[in-house]
């Protein structure tokens, strides 16, 4: 049975840290890969020069602080090369926290800069920007929705999505102020902790369900509650135990970060500390963790983006 | 033997993992049940070619230079809810469906098309409609519009059905356990992996055997008619 003591063992503190900053070294990775597979022959040398830079940074054993400020400058060379259109559940995630009348009247852009933007003040212009390297990370892109709902006569609308996303965005501010303000960054990663929903028993219609799931490698856009059909009852009842509910974003966002400080950081730091390099090529498997996680991620958004639209709808009943 | 939709709803809520059949989400069971097939829906994302540009895709290539070739030459879309992508006559896209599949090891499935769009001429595989037992992931519609009219799709549509195959002992060569996978855990629309192929790679190795040889005779040939010249010079 799922409790919060048998459930919420995250990693310590710096190794959440230590995780970040490699995660971040994965994103970046593919990142420059991605806008190779755009560029000119000399844009990919670069590209692929850079990815040695990233791959031996995280292999040289720095700190955290360290890493990040080698990925910053190994970042701003984006600038030079072509750019990876942002995904498009960023735009989806918009408009589902900040309501249909968002209708993309803000700016969402990708820069070559690593630090985030202060999310203390608003921006002046109807633009939220997102570096780069996080653009397909979705554990993020609460940031982006925060610098949303500052600008374009949203402001309102942040201390809703503040408390629509809970846990998932004081996540997400802990993990932008890792390297800049250790202290700060604490402090929030300990409120986001707090502001986890505890299990219920047995997980049930909870991200603890959805974690279960990602463990398992399955999309989690929905829930199941049904687990047994009455094989008396008339069959479109039979069938109707199967269907699934969809899943909001604050539930699948929460979610992907009990996932990621409870098993994904370890085993990322496991496969950077060289333990387990007799299976094989631990940067691509590093890469894998990271690319497979975020693209589930991704991928549960957009389906239940879909989910959501039908159901409010009236097409599914 | 093919499943009836009592016995995919059994795997569906086999306690067993082993046995379990993973459809996720399932928005509508009672619309998607057949009597022998579930129906499955589109995704949000696309991938068409731009050809303006292309050739040809030349597999002899270093592989990851294919893959950028396929990359500069292929358009990604990802449509919202209630957002169109409208497949003209003649054209054709990949795409995936919405649900993520996982068989288990002794079943097998073979997707198919649904009557109600082939009437509108709708194709929804090429030809790679059979999905092995242990596949994981998304699987990938090769759309093509063989009808007379441009075809606007959203994701979430019911555009095609799956129907299952019990195998009479599980699998020990199960998708995900293949030495050459290549599309194993893919949750959205994947181009083609073709020039992953092993046989890409003896057919690489022979091709620049001949051309460094070819190379090796031109400079033989080179070489002789420079020296001819330079004896000619000498003398």
């Amino acid at each position: 049975m799922a409790t919060w003591d048998t459930d919420w063992k995250p990693v310590a503190w710096d190794e959440a840290r230590r995780a970040r900053a490699i995660g971040l070294a994965c994103r970046l990775d593919r990142q420059l890969q991605e806008a190779a597979a755009a560029a000119t022959r000399a844009e990919a040398r670069l590209a692929a020069a850079l990815r040695a830079e990233v791959r031996a940074a995280v292999f040289a054993g720095q700190g955290p602080e360290d890493l990040f400020d080698t990925l910053a400058v190994l970042h701003e060379q984006l600038a030079y090369l072509p750019r990876v259109p942002l995904p498009a559940g960023i735009a989806g995630l918009l408009k589902d926290l900040l309501g249909p009348a968002w209708d993309g009247d803000v700016v969402v852009a990708g820069v070559p800069q690593l630090r985030w933007p202060s999310l203390e003040t608003a921006p002046s212009r109807p633009v939220a920007v997102i570096p780069l390297a996080e653009a397909k990370n979705p554990l993020m892109w609460p940031l982006v929705a925060l610098q949303g709902a500052a600008v374009g006569g949203y402001e309102g609308r942040a201390g809703a999505l503040a408390e629509a996303l809970g846990a998932a965005l004081t996540f997400a501010r802990a993990e932008a102020l890792f390297a800049a303000d250790a202290a700060a960054a604490r402090a929030l990663w300990q409120r986001g902790e707090e502001r986890l929903p505890r299990p219920e028993a047995g997980g049930s219609g909870t991200p603890w369900q959805l974690v279960s799931m990602l463990a398992d490698g399955v999309l989690i856009s929905g829930y199941r509650r049904g687990t047994e059909a009455d094989p008396g009852a008339p069959i479109y009842q039979q069938l109707a135990v199967v269907k699934d509910e969809p899943a909001q974003p604050a539930e699948i966002l929460t979610a992907g970060w009990i996932y990621w400080y409870t098993r994904a950081a370890a085993e990322l730091l496991a496969l950077a500390s060289g333990a387990g390099q007799d299976a094989g090529d631990p940067w691509g498997r590093m890469r894998a963790l990271v690319d497979g996680l975020d693209d589930l991620l991704c991928r549960s958004l957009d389906v239940a983006a879909i989910h959501r639209f039908y159901a409010a709808e009236g097409a599914i009943g | 033997m093919i499943l009836n939709e009592r016995q995919i709803l059994e795997r569906l809520l086999s306690p067993d993992a082993d046995k379990r059949l993973v459809i996720t989400p399932l928005l509508a069971p009672e619309q998607q049940f057949g009597p022998s097939s579930l129906d499955v829906r589109l995704g949000p994302d696309f991938k068409v070619v731009r050809t303006s540009r292309l050739t040809h895709l030349d597999p002899l290539k270093d592989p990851a230079e294919i893959e950028a070739d396929v990359s500069r030459y292929t358009e990604s879309i990802v449509t919202q809810p209630g957002e169109p992508f409208v497949l003209h006559p003649g054209e054709f896209a990949l795409a995936s469906t919405l649900e993520f599949i996982r068989l288990p090891y002794d079943i097998a499935a073979r997707l198919e098309g649904r009557s109600t769009w082939g009437r509108l001429g709708l194709e929804v595989h090429a030809t790679a409609g059979f999905v092995d037992p242990g596949f994981s992931g998304a699987l990938t519609f090769e759309l093509k519009n063989s009808g007379q009219v441009p075809l606007p799709l959203y994701a979430g549509l019911r555009i095609a059905q799956l129907c299952f195959f019990l195998l009479s002992e599980p699998s020990q060569l199960p998708y995900q356990a293949k030495r050459y996978t290549k599309y194993a855990g893919r949750t959205g629309t994947v181009g083609s992996q073709y020039f992953k192929d092993p046989e890409y790679t003896a057919l690489r190795a022979a091709a620049r055997k001949t051309a460094v040889e070819r190379q090796g005779q031109e400079t033989a040939v080179s070489g002789s008619f420079k020296g001819s010249d330079r004896s000619g010079w000498d003398n």
